[in-house]
């Protein structure tokens, strides 16, 4: 359900000020755009920006992030390796008998066999390919409205500190109570807080 | 009182909202007026009621117009309320079809209009057009729903018509 094609189901945000130097937010768009993962630091996930419309385009200027006056659209690229577990414990099964057998010994010693599977999590690692993921993110800069095409808790907390991160700006997520906050004044809304829930049932006499 | 416990404490009304409008589209036969114009409010295939009452029981009712049904009127004389709807909107000749959920004040599953766009720049312009649109109609049914509930008066004399109507 993303933004550029089928049906959409993003979560809506409020951003709470306003931009005031884009060239600051495009060099900060560089500066967390996405990475390669390097197996070699032993990382699992690696995640940063990305273009709307190119998973692999990480060059930001105006033209590829804005669409028309106001519309900014960015990609949140996730890659992560993992090792099947399944697959780790008979390739370690494996390890430890021809080590057992090298060494002549029947048994290896705990802390062995943990060095063992270490090394081999980091062999499967580098041997793996990443599973990629991207998730759109659509923000009305003069209204503030935000669109993130994203839902596992996760992907959104990644989301949350990734736009604080790189646009120096809060936003509330939609509720029944920041969708009233856009509709009436602060005194009204004040008056909600004490609202008691109506059932729709007559009372008995 | 933090931002999180208002957000927390006032979810309830997004059930009211829901049910709210349940009414509204049935015995308005799907015509609602709004501060954008008149538009078009059906609720479809299925609809999740729920009671408010702690470890609350949940009710989905499927099928062919369930808001019209027995089932639904059975719910609301349990005191039982709608946490989320699908439902279609038609506004001047375009419709869109999406889940609504109350206490989360959420959209899923939004189809949009048809988009003549011819570029995928224009498609990205078009599909925010088209989702901004059905946001802003929802917040101005919410608005009605929310004029209502401010009157004391105005929305006890609301509640006694609802629950008429739902006695029938």
């Amino acid at each position: 359900m993303g933004a550029l094609s089928g049906r959409m189901g993003p979560l809506g945000f409020f951003v709470k000020s306003k931009v005031g130097d884009w060239q600051l937010i495009l060099d900060q768009l560089t500066r967390y755009r996405f990475q390669d993962l390097d197996p070699a630091t032993g990382a699992h996930q690696s995640f940063g920006w990305v273009q709307l419309h190119d998973p692999f385009g990480t060059r930001f200027e105006k033209p590829s992030v804005f669409f028309g006056e106001h519309i900014v659209g960015l990609g949140l690229r996730i890659d992560a390796i993992s090792v099947p577990a399944a697959q780790l414990k008979l390739h370690l099964t494996q390890r430890v008998r021809a080590k057992c057998e090298e060494e002549g010994k029947e048994r290896l010693p705990k802390a062995d066999i943990a060095s063992l599977k270490e090394d081999l999590q980091a062999e499967m690692m580098r041997r793996s390919l990443p599973t990629i993921k991207v998730y759109e993110m659509l923000y009305h800069t003069e209204t503030g409205r935000l669109w993130f095409f994203g839902k596992s808790k996760g992907v959104v907390q990644t989301f949350l500190d990734l736009f604080y991160e790189t646009f120096g700006l809060a936003m509330v997520p939609d509720s029944p109570y920041t969708a009233a906050c856009e509709l009436l004044t602060e005194a009204e809304t004040d008056m909600l807080l004490e609202i008691e829930q109506s059932s729709f049932v007559a009372e008995l006499d | 009182m933090d931002l999180t416990k208002r957000i927390e404490g006032t979810r309830p009304l997004g059930n009211e909202f829901l049910t709210w409008l349940m009414y509204q589209s049935v015995a308005g036969e799907g015509q609602l007026q709004t501060e954008m114009g008149p538009v078009e409010v059906w609720f479809e295939d299925k609809i999740t009621f729920v009671s408010p009452f702690a470890g609350g029981e949940v009710n989905i009712l499927k099928g062919e117009s369930p808001a019209q049904g027995e089932e639904a009127v059975t719910a609301i004389h349990q005191g039982k309320q709608i946490e989320d709807a699908k439902l279609s909107v038609n506004l001047q000749g375009r419709r869109w079809d999406f889940t609504f959920n109350g206490p989360k004040f959420l959209l899923s599953g939004v189809k949009v209009p048809s988009i003549s766009a011819e570029t995928e720049f224009e498609a990205v312009i078009d599909r925010f057009d088209h989702l901004g649109t059905i946001e802003q109609i929802m917040r101005a049914l919410y608005h009605n729903y929310l004029k209502l509930r401010l009157d004391a008066g105005k929305w006890q004399a609301e509640c006694r018509v609802i629950e008429r109507y739902f006695a029938r």
